[in-house]
């Protein structure tokens, strides 16, 4: 039987990949336009980026579905197409996993508030993560992955979605800001509430990515290594974009991210890798740097 | 607790019923329009817009104030004639051509409402030329675009170009993850807002309100 994600993690640290937006982007993909329709146009793109990451060293590589729950692709005009769209994303990825690696299923938010404040309600968001997370275990993910969550209560409807969908084996991140008072969701949720309801929630890794750097990203997995037993999934952006003359930069290089990686090993996170602004370039010099 | 302290305190704690039943009693009472909205609900939301900014108030707190907020004002908006000037300026806001990320910019035009700014929305993926001929159309003061995604960053510039080659006075705010000074000062645009509470305070500042 194939070894899961979590017996890896037992033996070894396990490498996540970087980007998928970043590297479209650097292949000249249109601004606007529905990134995961790219899975049904140019399958070969994608697949190309999964290839470099798994290349580069990642144990696990993102499909290209970040923004395909039915809720965000409805919104574009593509809410009939989210099946196929999950689903070929999956299978896209499936084509060039090697033996021993795996595909993680990508659920994103879906940009809505949540009611009494939005106009949806935890039992849309359900419905609406459930179908896309069987939807991407159809086309052969390996389980499910979801990210980038401000709101810890929408990544909690993911959750239980997943779950619904018979997902054996969820990760779960929720996105942190950095203020004086400590870490926070945009939505005011700590670290410690997220956690906790991870836990209570059954999620077997527990995950953050997105809006923090490297550096930031050390003291914020000290601070979850402390609240919880589970496997700890932590994905930093490159630094903060900026962009001169109609180009986008990253303020960190893939060295210093690494040297950075090496500090978040050890302040604790079982798993790593790489958010906004990094490429193949990023995992490779982790897989190297930690290694070492 | 006279009517304005408590239109204050509900409105600074969100609280969207003794919101409008505050202002109701204000009404009845005979209190000017002009004071309620100038010495309990805009201070109020300055305050929530503080409280936000020291990471004391988080999204949530911060909309249902401004829910508070428009539930007082739907009570108001009546009383104000025609002639007399409640609002401060209308400002059309929208994202990016191409983004269609609208978290922030939704953010921002409720804080701004709470302001007192009327807001014409145009919602996500606007082309540069119709948020400057919706300007334009209703003589707005600002026009104010948000961005998340690096790609569609160019077409900010495209208003800032569109305004200028019109010689319109409307000022051009942008703001979202990627944005900064540096990007503001390259473009030309007028301001650049940190988040929607710096947002108000730059726009408040542009136009002198």
């Amino acid at each position: 039987m194939k070894k899961s994600l979590l017996d890896l993690v037992e033996e070894r640290t396990v490498f996540f990949d970087g980007a998928m937006g970043t590297m479209l982007m650097a292949r000249g993909l249109e601004s606007g336009g529905i990134p995961e329709q790219l899975n049904a146009d140019h399958p070969e793109r994608v697949q190309e980026i999964h290839r470099l990451y798994y290349e580069a060293g990642a144990d696990v590589v993102h499909t290209n579905t970040f923004g395909g729950s039915p809720i965000k692709l409805a919104g574009l005009g593509a809410g009939e197409r989210m099946a196929d769209l999950n689903a070929r994303g999956a299978r896209i990825a499936r084509e060039v996993c090697p033996e021993g690696k795996f595909v993680a299923g990508d659920i994103g938010p879906t940009g809505k508030m949540m009611a009494p404040l939005g106009d949806v309600t935890s039992e849309q968001l359900e419905e609406a993560f459930e179908s896309q997370a069987e939807a991407l275990l159809s086309g052969g993910a390996d389980f499910i992955s979801i990210e980038t969550m401000f709101s810890l209560e929408e990544a909690l409807s993911a959750v239980e979605g997943a779950r619904r969908a018979g997902a054996p084996l969820v990760v779960a991140a929720v996105t942190f800001q950095k203020t004086p008072k400590g870490y926070f969701t945009v939505m005011g949720d700590t670290p410690e509430k997220s956690v906790s309801e991870f836990e209570a929630a059954g999620v077997d890794v527990i995950a953050t990515n997105c809006t923090l750097g490297s550096g930031d990203m050390i003291e914020l997995t000290s601070k979850l290594r402390g609240l919880t037993q589970k496997p700890i999934l932590v994905q930093p952006n490159a630094g903060k974009p900026f962009s001169r003359e109609g180009r986008t930069f990253y303020e960190q290089t893939p060295e210093e991210f690494a040297r950075d990686c090496v500090e978040i090993r050890k302040a604790g996170a079982d798993m790593i890798g790489g958010c906004c602004g990094t490429d193949d370039r990023f995992i490779r010099e982790i897989v190297a740097a930690v290694k070492k | 607790m006279g009517h304005i302290e408590e239109i204050y305190q509900a409105v600074v704690g969100g609280n969207v019923d003794a919101a409008s039943e505050g202002v109701q009693k204000a009404v009845d009472a005979q209190t000017d329009a002009d004071e309620i909205l100038n010495k309990a609900m805009v201070p109020a939301m300055d305050l929530v817009g503080e409280k936000f900014g020291e990471g004391e108030y988080f999204i949530p707190q911060v909309l249902w104030s401004a829910k508070a907020m428009q539930a007082g004002m739907e009570i108001l908006r009546p009383l104000f004639a025609e002639d007399q000037k409640m609002d401060k300026g209308s400002i059309v806001i929208g994202t990016s051509k191409g983004d269609i990320h609208d978290i922030g910019k939704n953010l921002v035009a409720m804080m701004l409402e709470g302001a007192g700014f009327k807001i014409v929305d145009l919602g996500v993926d606007v082309d540069p030329a119709r948020f400057v001929e919706t300007a334009e159309q209703e003589g707005s003061a600002v026009i104010a675009v948000s961005a998340l995604l690096t790609t569609t960053m160019p077409a900010m510039k495209e208003v800032v170009s569109l305004v200028r080659e019109r010689r319109l006075g409307t000022k051009v705010v942008i703001g979202g993850a990627p944005v900064d000074q540096g990007f503001c000062d390259e473009i030309g645009a007028d301001a650049y807002g940190t988040d929607a509470v710096d947002a108000v305070k730059k726009i408040r500042s542009l136009l002198g309100v």
